[in-house]
């Protein structure tokens, strides 16, 4: 049997990070695949993981205590007579220092020990395999960065900073002061900027093309599903790794894509009365509820009800068999700098408006400073998917695994239709509903989509008790 | 016809623009011929920036020995016959240095006259006949000729160009220049300086007006205190030779028109492009007005012709020039270079000199930057003060937001020594808090280079508290 390594899974779309808590096996013990071999804790979320393997858990490479970015490398599994592959010995990562509290998970950022120069030796120098690996791929010697963990270990962060501040004396990135300064403030990673000067100097003006295409607000999430345009940051003929995140999105991308079989159906809806409702009750309802509600709070509200009339699009499949959820969870797309994240409203079918509006107000925040739970991320069971602030009349979405149902809206705007024979301008918005033709047929993805037409066109009588 | 070549590269024109265009692209591997039909080096070592420096250099002396009050010489007089072998002497050192590297770097060099025959062939009419060479790229680095205008009739005895004045074997007793621009500015700090009464005569408001307006001010005062008439707004109606003397008919301010007689006049009114007998009509060149219109690889509108240089326009300057002939010499040998005419010094070599690279503060307003503007007269340098030289000042203009040096200028004896620093400085894109904290030799001119700079974030040490 060839080496099996056990890697930190992705623990959720936001989870890029996780802290290993407790080593259940130890070095040397037999493991059955299947088996508990640690638990992990990301975003307050506790996990255990399981061995992917049946052998001997020959080395563990991440001890307790440290948190590592998904996908990291923390053990490696062979079988009884095998050794540990050579490869192997430069990923192990020193234990935490016996002072250090162990019970308290150690964050690094929170780490007290002061900062301290690490020795110059090769072999002293601690860092765990995402710095070690960030640091070798921009050439950087790990001897000339300063290490903020416990005992002077280099994180990932250190190395990251060290690369945004372009401060490695090789010769990787060149940057004039001016190109540094206007980065540092803008916050662009100077690694990630190709330098036009000599010897692929980064010159104030490569740094405003990067700006151009990057801009700060960016990396904050508008509220469902929509962000600032995101003009391209890269480079003609780049070749980019992708991230941990980018990784989980194409394999679950993929997968939803080539195993559910999609279908979409479109239908237009007038917003007119809607939009005249909110006019009516957004001032009252700020003094009342404590939270201007939006649009999309309504929208929430109707799809939650419309969902609970078909509770085939608010279902999953799971090998042979259709899984009906039991709550309705309405996730919302929001877009982050780099990938997207669903946090899901609870039971939103039985909340009043002015809980859905907290709740969304909350989640939006929370995603904003990475701070959902994994719990908040994967609790939906289906999902809106807005581009209205875009100049973008209708779109087709990709099933959020293992949902089969999301929508999709379009811009609001003034289009002349005909009532009663005549032709008046409205207000009208374009909604898709993208389903999983294995388990939802044509007509009942039509009759959900009618069905939340005529909720979102006959307001009073939607809303009437859910406030 | 005695033969045919064929080269890689063919340039036409053998000053600062050919010869480094011919150099580089034989650097590059290219087989080169090089077509001169006067002295290799051009204006600039024959007739221009060479020549008048050499006169200079003699002219500061006497100016510096006069006015010294430990020297005590009596009957201190100027040698024009040996100011002037002196010149040549320097001159023909130069031109021999050119012609030892275009031997060193293989280049074959052609005299003659260069003709199109078609856009491919290239004829040369020499002293030994005619011959016609194939070219895969050719570069056309002609240059200038002193410009010409109506009613003034140049003799070349009388009324001069400067070509003429480098020849002058007696200083004149009075001396017209018509036009205070670079050139005109020059001579007359020259001739001034060798006893001369020295009319200059400039059509604009100011001398030297692509100068920052601050430092032409400083300059116009000094220049007026050694006693050179400086008559701005004032325009030249016709210029004549009666009788062996020029008679110079102005317009001045106020409308009214001033007869000058004077012993010489000097033409200056600036220079224009040259590209006589070139054949470039029956080619089909574009141009730019009365200059060759090249885009910023230095390329033509006929693939494969390239052209630099004064014959193009913009910044009629040697330096300039050679740069263009480098970015030529590379595009024409298979790489992609472009010209940046952003960071280019400007040198004057007027008693105090003037040198700069960037913005005015005039243009750096009109480009809508915030600026922050640092000053540093040499009367609180002590050096400037040892060597009895203090007159002038650096003026340091950055970007209010950034603290991106935009712009540096210097008046002051030995100004164009000194902007060195500063061009290398800008081409770094450095910050005025790295200009200012740059560690300067005391004691040095330099020194007022960091004062100056560190003036714009009022932290000068050697200057007054700034509110």
């Amino acid at each position: 049997m060839m080496a099996v390594e056990v890697v930190l899974p992705a623990l959720g779309l936001t989870v890029e990070k996780g802290t290993i808590l407790n080593w259940i096996k130890k070095e040397g013990d037999a493991v059955k695949k299947g088996d508990s071999l640690y638990e992990v804790e990301a975003d307050k979320v506790t996990t255990e993981v399981e061995s992917p393997a049946s052998g001997i858990l020959r080395k563990i490479l991440i001890p307790e205590g440290i948190e590592v970015p998904i996908l990291t490398i923390v053990a490696v599994i062979t079988d009884q007579t095998e050794s540990l592959p050579e490869k192997y010995l430069t990923m192990v990562v020193p234990k935490l220092e016996e002072k250090e509290e162990k019970k308290e998970i150690p964050a690094f950022p929170q780490a007290q020990e002061p900062s301290v120069l690490v020795s110059s030796k090769p072999t002293e120098i601690k860092a765990p395999p995402a710095a070690r690996q960030l640091a070798r791929e921009k050439g950087i010697n790990l001897s000339s960065i300063k290490g903020s963990g416990p005992g002077g270990t280099i994180l990932l962060k250190d190395v990251e900073a060290f690369v945004t501040r372009g401060l490695q004396p090789g010769p990787k990135i060149l940057v004039t002061p001016t190109a540094r300064k206007l980065a540092e403030r803008e916050g662009i990673s100077l690694a990630s900027i190709k330098g036009t000067g000599i010897s692929g100097r980064v010159m104030k003006a490569d740094v405003i093309e990067a700006r151009a295409g990057v801009k700060p607000s960016e990396s904050k999430p508008a509220p469902i599903g929509v962000g600032p345009p995101l003009v391209s940051k890269y480079q003609l003929g780049q070749v980019i790794r992708m991230n941990s995140i980018r990784k989980v999105i194409a394999k679950r991308m993929a997968q939803s894509k080539f195993t559910a079989p999609h279908i979409y159906f479109f239908n237009d809806v007038d917003m007119e009365k809607l939009l005249a409702m909110r006019e009516e009750i957004v001032t009252e309802f700020e003094k009342n509820e404590g939270i201007r509600i939006s649009i999309n709070d309504f929208l929430i509200k109707a799809v939650a009800l419309t969902l609970r009339e078909y509770p085939i699009v608010n279902s999953m499949v799971s090998g042979e068999e259709i899984h009906i959820f039991p709550e309705i969870n309405v996730g919302l797309a929001v877009a982050m700098e780099d990938g997207l994240i669903v946090p899901a409203i609870p039971k939103a079918d039985q909340l009043s408006l002015g809980e859905i509006a907290r709740y969304r107000a909350d989640l939006v925040e929370r995603a904003r400073q990475a701070k959902l739970t994994i719990e908040e991320m994967e609790r939906g069971t289906f999902t809106i998917s807005s581009l209205a602030q875009f100049d973008i009349t209708f779109f087709t979405a990709i099933l959020n695994p293992p949902q089969s149902g999301i929508l999709t809206l379009g811009k609001v705007e003034e289009r002349p239709v005909v009532r009663n024979g005549q032709v008046v301008i409205r207000k009208m918005m374009e909604q898709g509903l993208s389903v999983d033709h294995r388990i939802i047929d044509g007509a009942v993805a039509a009759q959900f989509l009618q069905s939340l037409k005529n909720k979102l066109e006959k307001p009073s009588y939607t809303f009437l008790l859910s406030h | 016809m005695k033969g045919k070549g064929t080269f890689d590269v063919i340039v036409i024109g053998g000053g600062p623009g050919g010869y480094v265009a011919a150099i580089r692209a034989a650097q590059l591997g290219a087989k080169v011929l090089l077509i001169e039909k006067d002295q290799l080096g051009g204006t600039c070592v024959n007739r221009g920036c060479i020549p008048t420096k050499a006169m200079l250099a003699d002219a500061n002396l006497y100016d510096h020995a006069k006015r010294s009050s430990v020297l005590k010489m009596e009957n201190l007089r100027v040698d024009m016959k040996q100011l002037l072998s002196r010149k040549n002497e320097v001159v023909k050192r130069m031109t021999t240095g050119i012609q030892f590297l275009i031997r060193n770097n293989e280049i074959t060099f052609s005299q003659g006259r260069a003709k199109f025959v078609d856009r491919t062939t290239i004829e040369v009419e020499g002293e030994k006949g005619r011959e016609q060479f194939n070219r895969q790229k050719i570069i056309i680095a002609t240059g200038s000729v002193s410009a010409q205008i109506p009613n003034i009739d140049v003799d070349g005895k009388v009324i001069l160009t400067s070509t003429e004045m480098l020849e002058l074997s007696s200083i004149p007793k009075e001396l017209i220049i018509i036009g205070g621009g670079v050139i005109g500015m020059e001579f007359a700090c020259l001739f001034n300086s060798l006893g001369s009464k020295v009319t200059v005569i400039e059509m604009l408001p100011e001398i030297i007006s692509t100068e920052d307006g601050e430092v032409i001010r400083g300059l116009t005062t000094l220049l007026k205190k050694k006693n050179i008439q400086i008559l701005t707004d004032t325009k030249v109606k016709e210029a004549k030779v009666k009788k062996g003397r020029a008679e110079v008919t102005v317009v001045d301010k106020e409308g009214k028109e001033v007869l000058f007689k004077t012993e010489k006049a000097l033409m200056a009114v600036g220079r224009s492009p040259y590209a006589d007998g070139l054949g470039l009509e029956k080619i089909n060149l574009a141009f730019n007005g009365k200059f060759i219109k090249v885009n910023e690889k230095m390329e033509t509108n006929i693939p494969g012709i390239y052209a630099i240089g004064d014959v193009t326009g913009k910044q009629m300057l040697a330096h300039k020039a050679s740069a263009e002939g480098i970015v030529a010499a590379e595009n024409a040998s298979g790489h992609q270079t472009h010209a940046d005419y952003s960071k280019i010094p400007n040198c004057i070599y007027t008693f105090p000199e003037v040198a700069s690279i960037g913005l005015t503060e005039k243009q750096a307003k009109e480009n809508g930057l915030q600026v922050r503007i640092g000053r540093y007269p040499f009367q609180s340098n002590g050096r400037a003060l040892a060597m009895g030289d203090s007159e002038g000042f650096v003026k340091v203009i950055a970007d209010k937001d950034l603290g991106q040096v935009v712009g540096v200028h210097i008046l002051g004896g030995h100004a164009t020594d000194m902007i060195g620093g500063p061009v290398l400085a800008m081409g770094l894109e450095t910050t005025v808090e790295e200009m200012g904290k740059t560690i300067q030799a005391h004691p040095t001119l330099n020194e007022a280079l960091s004062e100056a700079a560190l003036d714009a974030i009022k932290e000068a040490i050697h200057l007054p508290k700034k509110k």
